[in-house]
């Protein structure tokens, strides 16, 4: 029974991370972080949590795809 | 500084050689596979993403689009990090199915040639301006180092090593399906410099061009308006639009479809992939900004686009070498894959469907060299293309036009994963009308600037009257009315039951899969290479059945049906990874049908629709997985009941064969389904087939010899009519479900039980045959003393023949207690004896126990009468009757024993005037271990073995009991039973 849920919390994790990705890089929200006054590694650093994030997903879902 | 062209041809000539030999050691084996297929490598080979367009052109782009240009690589992180709903559903159709390119899927999922000859068209139009862009990245670069006119030879020498390169890593095998480990080695390594490359250059602009981060600060402070420059397109341009485009491009282009699908090795690496591949563009934009702001420090009178060179100018001498270096490995990573998959299209979509080989013609070598030539001809079309476009067009500019290209697949991506209702027909106008408006937008204006046409369009103003960018308008017009059309002309038309099936097949929420509809004509593998060779070749079609079989872990005498259907859909996969899904479709529907008269069961499906729901079994969601955790737990049901269970299809084929089934006759599930009953081996093809064949529902105790050992068994069957085959005819066969109970155990045990009670007799029978025997021994004593000194022959030989006759007596009285005490075997022979001889040994045996001696036994039985049994088990229901008799008698109370004859029965009577049973323990005497006695007086297993025993001679036993009157035990057996009848 477990290993049937997995795959769906994986995939609903999945979908909350889409929707903060679309919510930090295709929404009103770029005009907040590309302010001029904004150091120049930001975008950077909004990126690499993305992905940090995407890993910590993979790490925890990762016996899913053996 | 400049550099003489030989010192770069020479660097680019030995790079490329390197790559051949990793390539070269990584194909021949001899380093080990854990080496070159793991995760890390995968994740750099994904980096052929990154071309020169990134290498070079992202400092362009940055210089004139701000942080724009770091959309082309978050848009692609969020396709990666969407792996597990996008990308992950897709390999597992490029696996299962083997589609190795995207022309194979859409071309699989619509079932239709046309929708891959338009894909594959349309990928060549939009890879053309990117591959040509490569090549003037590459001739670029050598201008801007030597500061002369690059020849027109060098550019055509790249092109020559990149086809040889990509002939003899990327086309080496027979089958484009097998894994190119060489390849995926080499474009990992040029990833790998060129992130290296890439990073020197952004270290050499922190701390060669600037002075440290410190000062690169201080510069970034005096010079606010860098950072804003930043800054400022982004709130400006098209940063949702170009984000889109590379969220499009990071599984759509075609170098990216193949090595992120049709090369990779395991979906594990995909996961790792979905953060690591992110998290390397990452690295390789890192060093963007400061390579810009570094040229822009130096003050760099070039194109921005080649920054990367020019900043090493002021460095050391070795630094432009690398940085040029990385330049070409971005660019020829890209053109060998592009040209690759580009190939693998053409050869399926284009040429196979326009000259079909001859089938005298050794197909792979056809296949092999088909393909060879067309990468050839790709890479020239791309050179061909670089030497007729302008260099007025930027390098983002090519490569966006080409993202646009793609996109335009996306629309079909989700009829493939989501929307099932999606249409052939709706697929390929909407492409249609997005090629249309990408041509016009995008293709045209660029023909135009290179000076080919003199377009009418006036797309500057139509744009202007839109409000949009350039990108935004070709995007949004391009994708929309394709999505349009796509969605309408979808819902407008119908789709044919082929369209429907692959249809599901690509659901990522696979639903239960159909029953079979028919079996194939061809009843045997040999029948199938025979079909098969009418379009591959006899040489192909023997391979391909056998890789087939062996995939399937099947043997070449296979004959099963279902097995064989199983082996009609691997080869049409195999062969789809051979000449593309709809060449191997329509090769299986006309080679290998299906004979759709021979309407099946469902019973039939079972093997096949299991088969199919395992594979599926993670996707299944909702309902769909409710009620396969429903089946299952049926199915585990069965599996596991400790009673054999055999189901058969009307066509007996078995279809359901338990564990315990397994067990009993040592035969593995696999070695049973699928096979006719008939076929199993003995004993249990005569034992199934012959119930099956049986009117009777139930069998009791039936003897089978297994492995020469008798075993009992009881048999039990039920119909399992087919709702669908009875519905139009009552009268249709249906199947079976038999249920074994295995005796053997119980039989077993019951013969150590009566062998117990014979034994618990024995030990009660003692006494008097230690008594019987010593008053014959004196005698024997005393005659033997007397003898000694008789002189007289008379009485001498008199004394002999006293002693003769004690000592049969003696005999008579050990050989009755050896034929009652011996461990009998269940199932002896039954043979014809004398009932009279029994019932006097049983007499004669009763006679020693002490309550025997009180009463008075007499033999009623007149006449002789023959019966077949097994004589020892009846000997004992005698002595058990009159133990029980003389117990329950008074002394001198007289116990009869009759025997007779009657209409083809013998009836045994044994009575007695002791003081009867009680009505309410008449019932209850027959139970193992009920007893009366007192304790240590009784078994309580007497009158249960009796039953038993009687049973086992298809006899019936009664009491007849009065209280204070005497009980009558009456038998009834049947006359000249035989074991025959027995069985």
């Amino acid at each position: 029974m477990t290993k049937r849920i997995e795959p769906e919390k994986q995939r609903e994790s999945t979908l909350l991370l889409g929707l903060f990705v679309l919510f930090l890089f295709a929404s009103p929200l770029t005009l907040w972080w590309a302010a001029d006054d904004h150091p120049w590694f930001l975008p950077y650093l909004l990126w690499l949590l993305i992905i940090l994030i995407g890993a910590w997903l993979r790490k925890r879902y990762r016996h899913y795809d053996l | 500084m400049t550099y003489e062209l030989e010192i770069l041809f020479g660097a680019s000539l030995l790079y490329l050689l390197i790559l051949f030999l990793v390539a070269y050691v990584t194909d021949s084996g001899l380093l080990p596979e854990s080496w070159t297929a793991n995760s890390p490598i995968y994740v750099l080979s994904l980096g052929v993403y990154a071309t020169s367009w990134s290498y070079y052109g992202s400092v362009g782009f940055a210089e004139k689009e701000g942080y724009q240009f770091l959309t082309v690589y978050i848009g692609v992180t969020f396709a990666f990090l969407m792996a597990p709903i996008l990308l992950k559903p897709l390999l597992r159709l490029t696996r299962d199915y083997q589609l190795i390119s995207l022309a194979d899927l859409f071309a699989f999922r619509y079932r239709s040639q046309l929708a891959g000859v338009l894909v594959t068209l349309f990928m060549l139009v939009g890879a053309l301006p990117y591959i040509a862009l490569q090549i003037r990245a590459v001739t670029s670069s050598i201008q801007v180092l030597t500061q002369e006119a690059t020849p027109q030879l060098l550019a055509l020498g790249f092109c020559g090593m990149l086809i040889l390169f990509s002939i003899l890593f990327g086309a080496r095998h027979i089958s484009p399906r097998e894994k190119h480990r060489g390849l995926v080695a080499a474009i990992a390594f040029e990833s790998l410099v060129k992130i290296l490359a890439l990073l020197a250059v952004g270290l050499f602009a922190v701390f060669g061009v600037f002075d440290g981060p410190g000062d690169l600060n201080h510069w970034l402070n005096n010079h606010p308006e860098a950072t804003r420059a930043l800054y400022q397109p982004v709130r400006e341009g098209p940063w949702v639009t170009l984000f889109f485009l590379a969220f499009c491009a990071a599984f759509l282009l075609p170098r990216q479809f193949h090595m992120t699908f049709t090369e990779n090795f395991s979906v594990k690496a995909l996961g790792t992939a979905s953060w690591a591949f992110p998290m390397f563009l990452l690295l390789l934009n890192l060093a963007i900004p400061p390579i810009l702001w570094a040229g822009d420090y130096l003050q760099l009178d070039m194109d921005a686009d080649y920054y990367v060179l020019g900043i090493t100018a002021s460095g050391p001498r070795w630094l432009p070498v690398l940085a040029f270096i990385g330049g070409v490995s971005a660019a020829s990573a890209m053109v060998i894959v592009t040209t690759l998959a580009l190939s693998s299209m053409c050869l399926n979509h284009l040429l196979l469907p326009a000259s079909y080989p001859d089938p005298k013609v050794d197909l792979y070598r056809w296949l092999l060299w088909g393909r060879r030539l067309l990468i050839t001809l790709i890479v020239f079309a791309g050179f061909g293309f670089y030497q007729l476009l302008e260099h007025n067009e930027g390098l983002v500019e090519l490569g966006l036009i080409s993202f646009v290209a793609v996109a335009q697949f996306l629309p079909g991506i989700i009829g493939v994963l989501y929307w099932k209702r999606a249409t052939r027909i709706g697929f390929i106008t909407g492409l249609l009308g997005g090629i249309s408006i990408w041509t016009v937008t995008l293709l045209l204006p660029l023909l135009e600037a290179s000076g080919f046409i003199q377009s009418q369009i006036d797309m500057k103003a139509l744009r202007q009257s839109s409000g949009l960018g350039y990108w935004e308008f070709a995007t949004f017009w391009s994708l929309s009315c394709n999505g349009f059309l796509f969605v309408v002309t979808s819902l407008l038309t119908r789709q044919s039951e082929e369209e429907k099936s692959a249809a599901l097949a690509c659901r990522s929420d696979a639903t239960i899969p159909v029953p079979l509809d028919g079996v194939v004509a061809a009843g045997s593998p040999a029948q199938f290479a025979e079909g098969l060779a009418a379009m591959v070749g006899p040489e192909a079609a023997e391979l391909e059945v056998n890789q087939a079989l062996v995939d399937l872990n099947l043997g070449y005498d296979e004959t099963r049906p279902r097995e064989l259907r199983r082996l009609r859909d691997r080869i049409e996969r195999n062969l789809s990874g051979l000449v593309g899904p709809h060449m191997a479709h329509m090769i299986i529907n006309q080679q290998l049908q299906i004979d759709s008269q021979s309407k099946t069961a469902l019973a039939d499906s079972i093997r096949y629709m299991e088969d199919r729901l395992e594979e599926s079994r993670s996707r299944l969601r909702g309902l769909n997985a409710d009620l396969d955790v429903l089946r299952r737990y049926h199915r585990q049901i069965l599996l596991d009941l400790p009673l054999g269970v055999c189901a058969i299809a009307p066509d007996q084929t078995v279809v359901i064969w338990n564990r315990a089934l397994e067990t009993m006759s040592n035969l593995g599930a696999h070695q049973a389904l699928g096979k006719k009953l008939n076929t199993l081996p003995e004993p249990w093809s005569q034992l199934l087939a012959g119930f099956a064949a049986v009117q009777d529902q139930h069998i009791h105790h039936m003897e089978v010899s297994v492995d020469t050992k008798p075993r009992w068994y009881n048999l039990h069957k039920a119909n399992l009519p087919d709702p669908d085959l009875t519905l139009h005819d009552p009268g249709a066969r249906t199947g079976l479900v038999i249920l074994l109970e295995d005796l053997t155990d119980l039989e077993t045990l019951e013969a150590e039980l009566a062998h117990s009670d014979r034994l618990a007799s024995i030990g009660r029978l003692a006494a008097g045959v230690a008594h019987e025997i010593g008053n014959p021994v004196t005698g024997i004593a005393s005659l033997a003393q007397n003898l000694r000194e008789e002189p007289d022959p008379a009485i001498v030989s008199e004394s002999i023949e006293a002693i003769l006759q004690q000592t049969k007596r003696i005999s008579s009285i050990v050989q009755s207690l050896m034929n009652f005490s011996r461990s009998g075997s269940v199932g002896a022979d039954f043979k014809s004896f004398e009932l009279n001889e029994i019932i006097q040994e049983a007499i004669q045996l009763v006679k020693l126990t002490q309550a025997g001696k009180q009463v008075s036994c007499h033999n009623g039985c007149t006449g002789s009468i023959q019966l077949v049994g097994d004589r020892q088990r009846l000997s004992q229901v005698l002595v058990n009757l009159l133990t029980n008799a003389c117990d329950a008698s008074k002394p001198g109370d007289r116990v009869e024993i009759f025997a007779f004859a009657n209409n083809g029965s013998v009836q045994l009577e044994v009575m007695d005037q002791g003081e009867g049973i009680p009505k309410e323990v008449q019932e209850a005497v027959f139970e193992p271990f009920f007893t009366t006695k007192d304790p240590g007086k009784g078994t309580g297993l007497g009158l249960s073995m009796v039953y038993k025993i009687i049973e086992d001679h298809k006899g019936e036993i009664e009491i007849d009991s009065a209280p204070n009157v005497g009980t009558r035990i009456i038998i009834k057996l049947p006359h000249n039973q035989t074991q025959s009848t027995h069985e």
